[in-house]
């Protein structure tokens, strides 16, 4: 999926489990969160991609009318979506780091499989996981100060 | 559902469905058909102005429609003024709100939260974290890292597939 919106010039930088899993986190995610840039030009790229890969609403009974273009994305900036390539949670803003541009400001540049694309930093995730304040990300946040302070051991100054 | 659910089913802030709710002489019973209702009494009411207990009338008989009709329209009493409503787009937005309710939230966490002593690796390892796993984690490339949760995904979904 990551490959996907990277070919289809979707601006985006991967947060949540995946950047986690990146930075050296043990835990397991089966889905993908992006933070994309909400200007009209990359909205549409967005759209369009998902729509090809038949993106439908995770977590409601099927058959619920649902448009994936433009317009609805601009309405409902935030979707946790099921496509034919996986689960893929999308938004504009993250809660604790802001924007994209705030986003992007805070990610780090990530290879694999060739394929390089963003992932935001541990102190970005981290400083979302304290603004979500949800159960199920402040209990990640042990594991993610942990991982920081040994990055910073290994990598001194 | 709980009433913060409820609020982003709406799309509104949790105070103002307490009070549209209250106005409306509704009980506190928060349910995804309810939801949808109140969601277009909401639409209805901001955009046109129109009371709630009107707009609360007015939206019933909209998604009564449904899907019969894919648009609603309202002509005022003076013929003067016209509400037009796209009820599949309406309808779209309420679904993606409902994923959203039923993924995405989970009720914040209230108040200060409680002190850790220690943090880093002693507060992770006092909080239950494998340490040897990290470091094991962190001597790998991130590709590799990413590598293993691909096996990762792969086995647990063998696990799922495996359940009766």
């Amino acid at each position: 999926m990551v490959s996907g919106l990277s070919q289809a010039g979707v601006r985006s930088v991967v947060i949540g489990g995946l950047a986690a899993r990146a930075h050296g986190s043990t835990r397991i995610t089966e889905d993908l969160d992006v933070c994309y840039d909400a200007s009209p030009d990359n909205v549409r790229r967005l759209a369009q991609v998902l729509a090809s890969w038949n993106a439908y609403l995770r977590g409601v009974e099927p058959g619920l009318p649902f448009v994936m273009d433009e317009r609805m994305l601009r309405n409902t900036p935030v979707m946790t979506l099921v496509t034919d390539r996986g689960a893929i949670d999308i938004m504009d803003v993250v809660a604790g780091v802001g924007t994209y541009r705030d986003v992007l400001a805070a990610s780090i540049e990530v290879m694999a499989d060739r394929l390089a694309f963003r992932a935001l930093d541990l102190p970005g995730l981290l400083a979302a996981k304290r603004a979500a304040r949800r159960p199920r990300d402040l209990e990640q946040i042990p594991e993610l100060e942990a991982l920081l302070e040994m990055r910073n051991r290994m990598r001194p100054g | 559902m709980t009433l913060g659910q409820f609020s982003v089913v709406v799309g509104a802030p949790t105070r103002w469905v307490q009070n549209a709710m209250a106005v409306l002489g509704l009980p506190a019973r928060y349910d995804a058909e309810g939801a949808r209702r109140i969601a277009l009494v909401r639409v209805v009411h901001e955009a046109c102005g129109i009371p709630l207990a009107r707009a609360y009338v007015l939206a019933g008989e909209a998604l009564a429609l449904w899907p019969a009709r894919t648009e609603w329209r309202h002509v005022s009493e003076d013929g003067l003024v016209t509400l037009s409503v796209d009820l599949g787009r309406f309808l779209s937005g309420y679904a993606v709100r409902l994923s959203l309710a039923r993924c995405h939230y989970a009720e914040k966490r209230r108040g200060r939260q409680p002190r850790r002593r220690r943090r880093g690796v002693a507060g992770a390892r006092a909080y239950g974290v494998d340490i040897g796993l990290l470091e094991e984690n962190l001597r790998r490339t991130p590709a590799e890292r990413l590598q293993r949760l691909d096996a990762d995904v792969a086995f647990l979904q063998s696990l799922k597939v495996a359940e009766p």
